[in-house]
Protein backbone atom coordinates (compact mmCIF):
# COMPACT_ATOMS: atom_id res chain seq x y z
CA UNK A 1 0.00 0.00 0.00
CA UNK A 2 3.06 2.30 0.97
CA UNK A 3 4.45 1.82 -2.75
CA UNK A 4 0.74 2.60 -4.25
CA UNK A 5 0.72 5.87 -1.82
CA UNK A 6 4.74 6.83 -3.01
CA UNK A 7 4.23 6.23 -6.69
CA UNK A 8 1.10 8.50 -6.88
CA UNK A 9 1.77 11.00 -4.72
CA UNK A 10 5.63 11.19 -6.45
CA UNK A 11 3.40 12.27 -9.56
CA UNK A 12 3.29 15.90 -8.56
CA UNK A 13 7.23 15.81 -8.60
CA UNK A 14 7.88 16.33 -4.36
CA UNK A 15 9.24 14.16 -1.61
CA UNK A 16 7.21 11.92 -0.20
CA UNK A 17 8.46 10.81 3.47
CA UNK A 18 6.46 8.67 6.79
CA UNK A 19 5.44 11.27 9.08
CA UNK A 20 8.03 11.61 11.80
CA UNK A 21 10.68 10.40 9.42
CA UNK A 22 12.83 13.41 9.30
CA UNK A 23 15.56 13.79 11.90
CA UNK A 24 15.56 16.63 14.12
CA UNK A 25 18.99 18.03 12.39
CA UNK A 26 17.48 17.27 8.91
CA UNK A 27 16.43 20.36 6.39
CA UNK A 28 12.95 20.55 5.50
CA UNK A 29 12.44 20.21 1.71
CA UNK A 30 10.57 23.23 0.20
CA UNK A 31 7.77 21.23 -0.83
CA UNK A 32 6.85 17.60 0.53
CA UNK A 33 4.16 14.88 1.59
CA UNK A 34 4.24 12.83 4.75
CA UNK A 35 1.88 9.80 5.28
CA UNK A 36 0.82 7.76 7.97
CA UNK A 37 -1.29 4.83 8.48
CA UNK A 38 -3.76 5.18 10.86
CA UNK A 39 -5.71 1.49 10.89
CA UNK A 40 -6.15 -1.42 8.65
CA UNK A 41 -9.85 -2.82 9.19
CA UNK A 42 -10.67 -6.22 7.88
CA UNK A 43 -13.52 -5.22 5.13
CA UNK A 44 -15.12 -8.21 3.53
CA UNK A 45 -15.26 -11.92 5.36
CA UNK A 46 -16.58 -14.96 3.41
CA UNK A 47 -16.24 -18.32 4.79
CA UNK A 48 -14.94 -17.16 7.67
CA UNK A 49 -12.17 -15.81 5.83
CA UNK A 50 -11.27 -12.07 5.27
CA UNK A 51 -11.78 -11.15 1.78
CA UNK A 52 -10.67 -7.38 1.98
CA UNK A 53 -8.78 -4.94 3.93
CA UNK A 54 -9.40 -1.40 4.33
CA UNK A 55 -6.61 1.10 4.98
CA UNK A 56 -7.14 4.34 6.05
CA UNK A 57 -3.79 6.75 6.24
CA UNK A 58 -3.36 10.30 6.80
CA UNK A 59 -1.72 12.13 4.25
CA UNK A 60 0.46 15.55 4.78
CA UNK A 61 1.55 18.35 2.54
CA UNK A 62 3.70 21.02 3.65
CA UNK A 63 5.23 24.08 1.54
CA UNK A 64 7.02 27.07 1.85
CA UNK A 65 3.89 28.07 -0.45
CA UNK A 66 0.46 28.86 1.26
CA UNK A 67 -1.22 29.07 -1.79
CA UNK A 68 0.08 25.47 -2.60
CA UNK A 69 -0.80 23.52 0.94
CA UNK A 70 -4.27 24.80 0.33
CA UNK A 71 -5.21 23.73 -3.00
CA UNK A 72 -2.91 20.41 -2.51
CA UNK A 73 -5.86 18.59 -1.23
CA UNK A 74 -8.71 20.28 -3.74
CA UNK A 75 -10.12 19.08 -6.86
CA UNK A 76 -9.38 21.98 -9.17
CA UNK A 77 -10.15 21.51 -12.76
CA UNK A 78 -7.96 20.65 -15.60
CA UNK A 79 -4.99 20.31 -12.81
CA UNK A 80 -3.18 17.64 -11.12
CA UNK A 81 -3.29 17.94 -7.06
CA UNK A 82 -2.83 15.54 -4.89
CA UNK A 83 -6.87 14.67 -4.15
CA UNK A 84 -7.20 14.20 -7.69
CA UNK A 85 -4.07 11.81 -8.08
CA UNK A 86 -5.22 9.63 -5.55
CA UNK A 87 -8.77 9.25 -6.56
CA UNK A 88 -7.88 8.24 -9.35
CA UNK A 89 -5.61 6.05 -8.34
CA UNK A 90 -8.32 4.17 -6.25
CA UNK A 91 -8.66 5.94 -2.88
CA UNK A 92 -11.26 7.28 -1.15
CA UNK A 93 -10.53 11.07 -0.46
CA UNK A 94 -13.34 13.16 1.23
CA UNK A 95 -13.56 17.03 1.97
CA UNK A 96 -10.50 19.50 1.29
CA UNK A 97 -8.53 18.10 4.41
CA UNK A 98 -7.40 20.25 7.58
CA UNK A 99 -4.45 22.11 9.25
CA UNK A 100 -1.42 20.23 10.47
CA UNK A 101 1.40 21.53 12.63
CA UNK A 102 4.70 22.52 10.96
CA UNK A 103 8.12 22.09 12.96
CA UNK A 104 9.43 24.65 11.15
CA UNK A 105 7.59 28.18 10.98
CA UNK A 106 8.75 28.81 7.01
CA UNK A 107 6.30 25.79 6.14
CA UNK A 108 2.94 25.57 6.59
CA UNK A 109 0.94 21.97 6.11
CA UNK A 110 -2.24 20.43 5.40
CA UNK A 111 -3.25 16.90 6.15
CA UNK A 112 -6.36 14.87 4.95
CA UNK A 113 -7.46 11.36 5.47
CA UNK A 114 -7.52 8.70 2.28
CA UNK A 115 -8.74 5.51 2.49
CA UNK A 116 -8.23 2.24 0.34
CA UNK A 117 -10.33 -1.02 -0.13
CA UNK A 118 -8.36 -4.07 -1.13
CA UNK A 119 -9.33 -6.65 -2.06
CA UNK A 120 -6.96 -10.31 -1.38
CA UNK B 1 -60.75 7.52 20.14
CA UNK B 2 -59.11 5.66 17.33
CA UNK B 3 -61.30 4.73 14.31
CA UNK B 4 -60.01 1.75 12.97
CA UNK B 5 -63.03 0.83 10.96
CA UNK B 6 -61.69 1.75 7.62
CA UNK B 7 -63.40 3.07 4.58
CA UNK B 8 -65.35 0.29 2.53
CA UNK B 9 -65.59 2.78 -0.25
CA UNK B 10 -68.43 5.72 -0.66
CA UNK B 11 -71.81 5.43 0.83
CA UNK B 12 -72.29 3.58 3.42
CA UNK B 13 -70.07 1.73 5.70
CA UNK B 14 -69.64 -1.96 7.34
CA UNK B 15 -67.51 -1.69 10.35
CA UNK B 16 -67.40 -0.92 13.98
CA UNK B 17 -64.97 2.50 15.73
CA UNK B 18 -62.94 0.95 18.17
CA UNK B 19 -61.44 3.11 21.21
CA UNK B 20 -58.47 2.14 22.95
CA UNK B 21 -59.88 -0.39 25.30
CA UNK B 22 -56.70 -2.09 27.02
CA UNK B 23 -56.53 -2.21 30.27
CA UNK B 24 -54.22 0.52 31.91
CA UNK B 25 -54.08 2.25 28.52
CA UNK B 26 -54.72 5.99 29.65
CA UNK B 27 -52.10 5.03 32.05
CA UNK B 28 -49.89 4.07 29.10
CA UNK B 29 -50.57 6.68 26.75
CA UNK B 30 -49.99 9.55 29.99
CA UNK B 31 -46.30 7.60 30.13
CA UNK B 32 -46.15 8.33 26.61
CA UNK B 33 -46.57 11.58 26.67
CA UNK B 34 -44.30 12.23 29.15
CA UNK B 35 -41.85 10.38 27.86
CA UNK B 36 -42.32 12.72 24.18
CA UNK B 37 -42.41 15.39 26.20
CA UNK B 38 -39.68 15.73 28.95
CA UNK B 39 -38.35 12.07 28.32
CA UNK B 40 -36.49 12.05 25.00
CA UNK B 41 -34.14 15.43 26.52
CA UNK B 42 -33.66 13.10 29.66
CA UNK B 43 -32.47 10.39 27.44
CA UNK B 44 -30.36 12.64 25.55
CA UNK B 45 -28.65 14.18 28.17
CA UNK B 46 -27.74 11.35 30.01
CA UNK B 47 -26.50 9.30 26.78
CA UNK B 48 -24.06 12.25 26.10
CA UNK B 49 -22.70 12.48 29.30
CA UNK B 50 -22.49 8.91 29.52
CA UNK B 51 -20.44 9.28 26.38
CA UNK B 52 -17.93 11.56 27.94
CA UNK B 53 -17.07 9.21 30.64
CA UNK B 54 -16.66 6.62 28.67
CA UNK B 55 -13.80 8.97 26.28
CA UNK B 56 -12.26 11.76 29.16
CA UNK B 57 -10.35 8.74 31.19
CA UNK B 58 -8.95 7.45 27.29
CA UNK B 59 -7.54 11.00 26.69
CA UNK B 60 -6.50 11.91 30.14
CA UNK B 61 -4.34 8.75 29.91
CA UNK B 62 -2.56 9.33 26.77
CA UNK B 63 -2.03 13.29 27.25
CA UNK B 64 -0.12 12.65 30.84
CA UNK B 65 2.44 10.73 28.23
CA UNK B 66 3.08 14.01 26.75
CA UNK B 67 3.11 16.15 30.07
CA UNK B 68 6.10 18.81 30.18
CA UNK B 69 4.12 21.95 30.55
CA UNK B 70 0.86 20.59 32.12
CA UNK B 71 -0.94 22.79 29.99
CA UNK B 72 -2.44 20.61 27.42
CA UNK B 73 -3.50 18.37 30.52
CA UNK B 74 -5.20 20.97 32.37
CA UNK B 75 -7.43 21.72 28.90
CA UNK B 76 -9.20 18.73 29.08
CA UNK B 77 -12.60 19.09 29.55
CA UNK B 78 -12.93 16.93 32.78
CA UNK B 79 -16.39 17.94 33.95
CA UNK B 80 -19.19 17.24 31.80
CA UNK B 81 -21.89 20.42 30.86
CA UNK B 82 -25.16 20.30 28.98
CA UNK B 83 -25.76 22.89 26.26
CA UNK B 84 -29.28 23.19 25.02
CA UNK B 85 -30.21 25.57 22.16
CA UNK B 86 -33.37 25.06 20.98
CA UNK B 87 -33.69 20.86 19.52
CA UNK B 88 -29.67 21.09 19.74
CA UNK B 89 -28.27 19.26 22.75
CA UNK B 90 -24.30 18.94 22.76
CA UNK B 91 -21.64 17.97 25.33
CA UNK B 92 -17.69 19.29 24.98
CA UNK B 93 -15.55 16.44 25.24
CA UNK B 94 -11.60 16.62 25.18
CA UNK B 95 -9.53 19.43 24.96
CA UNK B 96 -10.33 23.24 25.39
CA UNK B 97 -8.41 24.51 22.25
CA UNK B 98 -8.60 28.20 23.81
CA UNK B 99 -7.79 26.91 27.58
CA UNK B 100 -4.05 25.40 25.85
CA UNK B 101 -5.73 22.29 24.38
CA UNK B 102 -4.10 23.58 20.40
CA UNK B 103 -1.15 20.82 20.89
CA UNK B 104 -3.50 17.47 21.37
CA UNK B 105 -4.26 18.19 17.16
CA UNK B 106 -0.27 18.59 16.83
CA UNK B 107 -0.06 15.66 18.67
CA UNK B 108 -2.38 13.39 17.00
CA UNK B 109 -1.04 14.31 13.56
CA UNK B 110 2.39 14.56 14.10
CA UNK B 111 4.54 16.59 12.14
CA UNK B 112 7.06 15.26 9.97
CA UNK B 113 9.69 15.32 12.74
CA UNK B 114 7.83 13.31 15.55
CA UNK B 115 5.46 10.27 14.35
CA UNK B 116 1.67 11.06 15.60
CA UNK B 117 0.46 9.38 18.74
CA UNK B 118 -2.16 7.57 17.52
CA UNK B 119 -3.33 6.26 20.98
CA UNK B 120 -4.54 9.79 21.62
CA UNK B 121 -6.18 9.28 18.56
CA UNK B 122 -8.00 6.26 19.00
CA UNK B 123 -9.06 7.06 22.26
CA UNK B 124 -10.89 9.76 20.33
CA UNK B 125 -11.35 8.49 17.50
CA UNK B 126 -10.92 4.96 17.23
CA UNK B 127 -13.22 2.16 16.66
CA UNK B 128 -12.80 0.75 19.83
CA UNK B 129 -14.26 4.20 21.42
CA UNK B 130 -17.19 4.14 19.15
CA UNK B 131 -18.45 0.79 20.35
CA UNK B 132 -18.36 1.57 24.08
CA UNK B 133 -19.87 4.71 23.14
CA UNK B 134 -22.54 2.93 20.99
CA UNK B 135 -23.27 0.74 24.26
CA UNK B 136 -23.53 3.43 26.58
CA UNK B 137 -25.82 5.35 24.64
CA UNK B 138 -28.23 2.52 23.74
CA UNK B 139 -28.61 1.62 27.29
CA UNK B 140 -29.14 5.48 28.46
CA UNK B 141 -31.76 5.81 26.20
CA UNK B 142 -33.29 2.16 26.81
CA UNK B 143 -32.90 2.45 30.31
CA UNK B 144 -35.18 6.28 29.89
CA UNK B 145 -37.96 4.43 27.96
CA UNK B 146 -38.35 1.81 30.55
CA UNK B 147 -37.91 4.78 33.08
CA UNK B 148 -40.91 6.55 31.89
CA UNK B 149 -42.89 3.71 30.09
CA UNK B 150 -43.17 1.31 33.57
CA UNK B 151 -44.46 4.06 35.82
CA UNK B 152 -48.10 3.13 37.38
Amino acid sequence: MEDLIISTLSELGYPVRRQGSLQPEEKYPDHFFTFWNDNSDGSGFYDNDETATEWQYSINFYSVDPALVSNIFRVIRDKKTAKSLLIAAGFIVSGAGYDVASDENTHTGRGITALYRQQE
Amino acid sequence: MANLGGKAGKGQRSGKKFGLQFHGWEEMMANLDELSHFGVLEGTKKALIETHKVVTPKLEAEIRKHHLTGDTEKSLVREPHITVEGTLVSIDIGFDLDKGGLPSIWLMHGTPRQAPDKALYQALYGRKTAGEVAHVQYHAIKDTIDKYMSRK
